[in-house]
């Protein structure tokens, strides 16, 4: 099958190219199904010199959905005649609330003339259903747990809590990464978490003549090969976030052997850590949980066990699978 | 008590002076403490030609928090003598998420300088307690019952019209899209703000895929242009008319719909997200992306006339919480 990705990842060299990289984002996507990727908004610009009925050439384009690629969605589904699949790649509220609302009815239109509609999070196929006669179903991202296992062998863990949003330099970096500080404030573990921009740093160093937050390990993040090789050495992981969506973090955490404390918005979270999820505000909950985790062995390995078990679910092939099935 | 309201509502002629409208809006604690008010940005720009030191003349400066009163907030407290009570005037993850960084470490500072912190809902708690040593309690927003109750909203045959607590909106959204769907799945007629033609626009193109039921945009908003208390006035006035509400709303608020629809004694479907649909309507709370389940309620209330009265009666029981009195009760007792 010759498949295409269009999607919000920055341009690179890559584009055009067979992919070969595995990683936890949506990038994924063309190296499971041997394709290649373009970035939508430098493909609309003009920037690779190519007509949108270049994806005639595609049997399947995937969309990942955000705003700013609803009106490109479209032109590839009119002006070429592959089937299109729309990845729903943003939390649900992105699609609700924050998109403009011009926007939202021309993603109405969208979700009616594409092929069918993947989305990351079983309770919000009740919208979608609701917003399209094309097939909906949950599919989801697929992971490289194969790469992982043989980048991230067991270690020996730090007491270290690995974060999964800190308060971040950039708008889309902070994921309730706030609460997070809160909560490891109360856990009184140190944490560990890459860091974007040393402003960072001084946000918590100024937090900290107010709250008593533990030391935090701030790496400086050079790729994801780094970042899931430096979560394998830390305990747990904790992701206060507050959306609706798939979380990578959880299915991160699993496959590096360790529990993860977060709400059950995550789709990953509910599959993975059922005896984890927390409303994200529940700072008494998180502070439970994690002190079970750190004082009870057994529970420790009982659901880093459990989760090992539900990991086949985000394999390539599986998630392949599911998405094949929705185009049936 | 000389009190002072500090918010983003739009500056007015009657900044400053004694406020007396009733209207459900933050400028409703002016009202009843029987203070004043002035917009904060406004205010930092010199719009009123009076210093921060101003201030030390009220006993109370109530600061109606968001992002862009944050700094204001810190203004006022560290250049005037004045206490100050922090009001969340939004939902916890605009504080948690959407704040400027910087921002969010001079919020914590601020919620450490002032007197008290009044959230709007229970989840707000844990995390806001950690974040300063002043008490932190619920308080929310007073609503004008006795003037809704008397004057404004007599009993009245209610249309088998839906309200809709948000629209698709222009300047803002509150799910807006999720309450179309589920209208579209009940197949009643709706009723919502209009804050801008262009909606209707909007409408015609989801109808070609989606059967939207007729909808009737009515130019109250909030977000209108206009005197504010005269479109609450009409808003009010034509929730009225309306059969049920409905607010698949997923901010962790207050949720000022779910009173307005208890207080026109009509049921409200919304989230727990809303701490004013827990406590008025728990029957009828269900998580937003929940439109299954929003749709059977909203079926059962149409056929189920005895389930209708139940809810309603129910939310009337549980009114008082929401009137002046005893959210003035509440703050008070937090700055004690």
């Amino acid at each position: 099958m010759k498949f295409c990705l269009v999607c919000r990842q920055p341009p690179w060299e890559m584009n055009g190219k067979l992919y070969k990289l595995e990683v936890n984002n949506i990038e994924y996507w063309a190296t499971v199904i041997g394709g290649t990727s373009y970035n939508g908004l430098a493909f609309d610009q003009g920037e690779y010199d190519l007509n949108y009925e270049y994806f005639n050439e595609f049997d399947l384009v995937m969309v990942a959905l955000k705003q700013e690629l609803v009106e490109i969605g479209i032109k590839i589904k009119k002006q070429s005649s592959a089937k299109v699949v729309i990845f729903v790649d943003a939390e649900l509220e992105h699609f609700t609330s924050d998109m403009r609302r011009d926007l939202q009815a021309r993603m109405v239109e969208l979700l009616n003339i594409a092929d069918a509609v993947a989305v990351i999070h079983d309770e919000s196929i009740p919208f979608f259903k609701l917003l399209t006669s094309k097939p909906v179903g949950l599919v989801g991202l697929p992971f490289p747990l194969e790469r992982v296992r043989k980048l991230c062998p067991p270690v020996q863990k730090r007491e270290e809590i690995e974060l999964g949003s800190i308060m971040g330099a950039y708008w889309l970096r902070n994921r309730n990464g706030l609460v997070n500080v809160v909560a490891l404030s109360e856990i009184d573990l140190p944490g560990t978490v890459d860091v974007w921009h040393p402003v960072e740093k001084q946000y918590v160093e100024a937090m900290r003549e107010y709250l008593p937050i533990p030391p935090i390990r701030f790496r400086e993040a050079y790729g994801w090969q780094d970042y899931i090789t430096e979560a394998n050495k830390s305990l747990l992981g904790l992701h206060l976030d507050f959306r609706l969506t798939w979380g990578r973090f959880p299915v991160d955490c699993a496959a590096v052997r360790m529990p993860c404390v977060a709400p059950a918005t995550f789709y990953t979270q509910k599959k993975l850590f059922p005896d984890l999820c927390v409303p994200y505000y529940d700072i008494d909950l998180v502070k439970t949980l994690v002190n079970r985790l750190i004082t009870e062995p057994s529970f420790y390995e009982e659901v880093v066990a459990y989760a090992e078990t539900q990991l086949d679910f985000f394999s390539p092939e599986l998630t392949i699978a599911r998405l094949m099935n929705l185009l049936a | 008590m000389q009190f002072c309201l500090i918010s983003l509502l739009p500056p007015s002629p009657l900044d400053g002076q004694i406020f007396t409208h009733e209207v459900y809006q933050i400028s409703q604690w002016a009202t009843i403490m029987q203070g004043t008010h002035y917009n904060g940005v406004k205010f930092d720009q010199g719009y009123y030609g009076l210093p921060y030191e101003f201030f030390s003349e009220f006993d109370l400066v109530m600061v109606a928090l968001r992002s862009q009163l944050i700094e204001v907030g810190l203004k006022i407290k560290k250049r005037s003598t004045t206490r100050v009570v922090v009001f969340f005037d939004a939902e916890l993850e605009h504080f948690t998420t959407y704040l400027d960084r910087e921002l969010q470490v001079k919020f914590v500072e601020l919620l450490n300088v002032a007197e008290a912190v009044a959230v709007h809902h229970e989840s707000h708690i844990p995390v806001i307690k950690r974040l300063t040593k002043k008490p932190v309690g619920i308080v929310g927003l007073p609503f004008p019952l006795r003037r809704v109750r008397e004057e404004l909203c007599p009993p009245v045959e209610k249309e088998l019209v839906i309200d809709l607590g948000s629209a698709l909106g222009k300047i803002a959204s509150r799910n807006g899209l999720m309450n179309i769907a589920a209208l579209s799945e009940i197949g009643l007629p709706g009723a919502a703000d209009m804050q801008d033609p262009e909606e209707l626009e909007y409408l015609r193109v989801m109808r070609r895929f989606m059967p939207i039921p007729p909808i009737r945009f009515r130019d109250t908003s909030y977000f209108g242009s206009g005197d504010r208390v005269k479109l609450w006035e009409e808003y009010i006035t034509e929730v009225n008319r309306s059969k049920l509400g409905l607010h698949l709303d997923y901010r962790q608020t207050w949720g000022r719909f779910s009173v307005d629809c208890a207080a026109v004694r009509m049921p409200c479907i919304s989230t727990p997200n809303f701490y004013a649909q827990k406590i008025l309507f728990p029957d009828l709370t269900v998580r937003y992306q929940d439109v299954e389940q929003a749709v059977n309620l909203a079926k059962k209330l149409i056929k189920d006339n005895s389930f209708y009265e139940e809810v309603v009666d129910y939310a009337n029981s549980k009114l008082s919480f929401f009137a002046e009195e005893e959210t003035k009760k509440r703050l008070l007792n937090l700055l004690d």
